[in-house]
């Protein structure tokens, strides 16, 4: 998964890395797929509960909120969180985390895994070589977890952070 | 010398995550599903560490980095105590993943932009 710019710095590069993920699966994804995908509105309630000051709630198109949330840091768990849900439900993986529920059950019907599959052609494998799949699932999840918890870090809920919870 | 393989900077920051986090951490980077997520909160983040670790580097080749210090050091027990005066000890083995690339979460960040 060549990403042009792979210089940059690591918060631009994790950005960087959802967004050729949601590219790829989008563009693995039909007319009909796709055009959900861009036109629905989803639930942001349940996503955005760690991320109470920004005030994203209510319904709105994924693109609509990664564009206007990223300097909050939601935007960045909101990306990640989303390519994560198209990566991890497409291989079967299912995760009992409150947050995915929001988005990836919208997503997962969105794209099937013969969608992934054309997608995933990017994440070779070999017997020596690193498994890219499960490397880029784990990128994703804690590139949403440094926005979720750096972001917490800003706030007056650093102090009662919820580890071990 | 750590007893298990580390990824610089994870640890830490996944000390903050909750168990439910951790545990769906757990869940994405697991070789297949028949692995379950272990309950205890230590275990989780030692044994996501250590996949993550493995996912990255190869354990074949660390293997076979591994074994020849093990056979010198077999072979050098075999020798009689007379030999062993004479000839110098090999290092002592160290653990499987000593044998393998040090990771970061940068290296971690950078290579599926690379590759």
């Amino acid at each position: 998964m060549k990403i042009e710019g792979s210089e940059a710095e690591d918060r631009l590069l994790e950005v960087y890395l959802y967004e050729k993920v949601i590219i790829l699966a989008v563009g693995a994804m039909t007319a009909q797929q796709r055009h959900m995908f861009l036109t629905r509105q989803v639930a942001l309630d349940d996503v955005s509960v760690g991320f109470p000051q920004t005030g994203w709630n209510g319904a709105a198109t994924t693109l609509a909120a990664l564009g206007a949330a990223q300097a909050s840091g939601f935007g960045v768990y909101l990306g990640a969180t989303t390519a994560l849900g198209f990566v991890s439900h497409a291989v079967g993986v299912t995760l009992p985390f409150a947050v995915y529920t929001g988005m990836s059950s919208t997503i997962a019907f969105l794209i099937g895994p013969v969608g992934f599959l054309a997608a995933g052609a990017w994440l070779g494998w070999s017997l020596t070589g690193p498994e890219w799949p499960r490397i880029t699932r784990g990128l994703l999840h804690i590139i949403a977890m440094r926005a979720k918890y750096e972001y917490e870090c800003q706030t007056p809920m650093c102090s009662s952070s919820s580890a071990g919870s | 010398m750590s007893t298990q393989p580390e990824i610089d900077g994870l640890r830490q920051l996944m000390t903050m995550w909750t168990n439910t986090e951790l545990d769906a951490f757990f869940r994405c980077i697991r070789p297949d599903d028949s692995v379950s997520p272990p309950t205890e909160r230590e275990e989780l983040i030692s044994r996501s560490v250590e996949e993550l670790f493995w996912a990255h580097n190869s354990r074949v080749k660390a293997e076979a980095s591994y074994t020849a210090p093990k056979l010198a050091v077999a072979a050098y027990e075999q020798l009689p105590e007379a030999m062993k005066t004479r000839v110098s000890a090999p290092s002592p083995v160290k653990p499987l993943h000593e044998y393998a690339s040090p990771l970061s979460y940068e290296t971690l960040l950078r290579g599926p932009a690379r590759s």
